[in-house]
């Protein structure tokens, strides 16, 4: 494995694969994390039942979407007449930092043949997107280990909600327990590591899309509808680092 | 108007696939859109700003939108990560203080 201390070229397409294999290293290495899905999954199950959605459609929401902002802003619009056109829009922007994301995993996904590329971005989430970030740089060229790492998050949100709107609410407030924290932190170490790391190659300048990226999100946070702040941080941080590197 | 009512008219299991369906577009979208885009020096770094960006800027929000017990849990987290190298260790330590935070400060 060649140690990357440059910046990320393009992989050619003959290096990126997909197997089982990667799958098993996905899945085992995001376990710790996905447990953490298990709590939110109960809280979704049991937000799902009080908003009046019944066991099998609660569950098959959490199977078919994956998603914990997605669905928590979808329970808001369970009620009749549902408000599709405003469901559609709160669901768009609570997505749609996944557009972003996949953008970015496009050199890796885009290499796959279209079965296994959707198949492997059917599972992508925050967690297992953030991960593949040091890992490919690290060398990884399996796409496999973010599908793996995604579906064992998913599977465990998907038992998560299954438990929480069968057995209710079992396990009361996920902050009691730090729970609420998890995903935050996780992101946290993982910006720690890769600031680390791009420190040692551009110096002080690594910086500069990180401070870019949390100005922009606080200052448009009431600005723009939900969600959108993080599309707008994003760009501006993709462009501080284009004009960084030019300067 | 004889298309007002047609959407309330429809079912509210709807919702399920709508929700699906939608959050399974912006998952897919972001390949399709570069489909076409020549991996440039320029674009890569473009990308790789994107990649580290759209993560700050979750856990900024987050804060944002968060109290004191979450700001310290994250700077604990950052500081362990710093030290250890260890994400695991760093998580563990971010949710451990925000348990103790809600145990012994709680409201």
């Amino acid at each position: 494995m060649v140690k990357n201390d440059t910046p990320r070229t393009s992989p050619s397409d003959d290096t990126i694969r997909l197997t089982l294999n990667g799958v098993w290293r996905g899945g085992r290495d995001m376990f710790a994390v996905a447990l953490f899905s298990i709590p939110f999954g109960i809280a979704f199950g049991t937000a799902a039942t009080e908003a009046g959605v019944p066991p099998l459609e609660a569950i098959l929401m959490s199977v078919f979407t994956f998603s914990g902002v997605a669905q928590f802003a979808a329970l808001e619009f369970w009620e009749t007449p549902v408000a599709w056109g405003m469901l559609a829009f709160v669901v768009l922007a609570a997505s749609a930092r996944m557009v972003v994301m996949g953008a970015v995993l496009a050199p890796w996904m885009n290499a796959l043949p279209a079965g296994r590329r959707f198949l492997t971005l059917a599972w992508m989430s925050d967690p297992n997107f953030a991960k593949s970030q040091p890992d490919w740089r690290a060398g990884e060229r399996d796409a496999g280990t973010l599908l793996g790492a995604g579906l064992a998050l998913w599977s465990l949100w998907v038992v998560g909600t299954v438990i929480g709107v069968l057995g209710g609410n079992v396990i009361g407030d996920v902050s009691a327990y730090g729970f609420d924290v998890v995903m935050v932190c996780f992101f946290t170490a993982l910006v720690v590591g890769e600031a680390g790391r791009l420190a040692k190659t551009t110096g002080y300048k690594a910086f500069v899309p990180i401070a870019v990226a949390a100005l922009v999100a606080v200052v448009t946070l009431p600005l723009l509808p939900s969600g959108w702040n993080i599309i707008a941080a994003a760009l501006a941080g993709g462009v501080a680092t284009v004009m960084r590197r030019d300067a | 108007m004889p298309d007002a009512s047609f959407p309330s008219s429809l079912p509210i299991w709807l919702i399920v696939p709508l929700v699906a369906g939608i959050v399974f577009a912006t998952r897919a979208l972001g390949p399709v859109l570069m489909a076409k885009a020549a991996f440039s020096p320029r674009v890569t770094r473009f990308l790789d700003g994107l990649a580290i960006s759209v993560i700050v800027a979750m856990v900024a929000t987050a804060l944002a939108k968060a109290g004191p017990r979450e700001a310290v849990a994250v700077a604990l987290a950052a500081t362990v990560m710093l030290t250890t190298r260890s994400v695991f260790w760093a998580m563990i330590a971010g949710v451990a203080l925000a348990a103790g935070w809600s145990h012994f400060l709680p409201g």
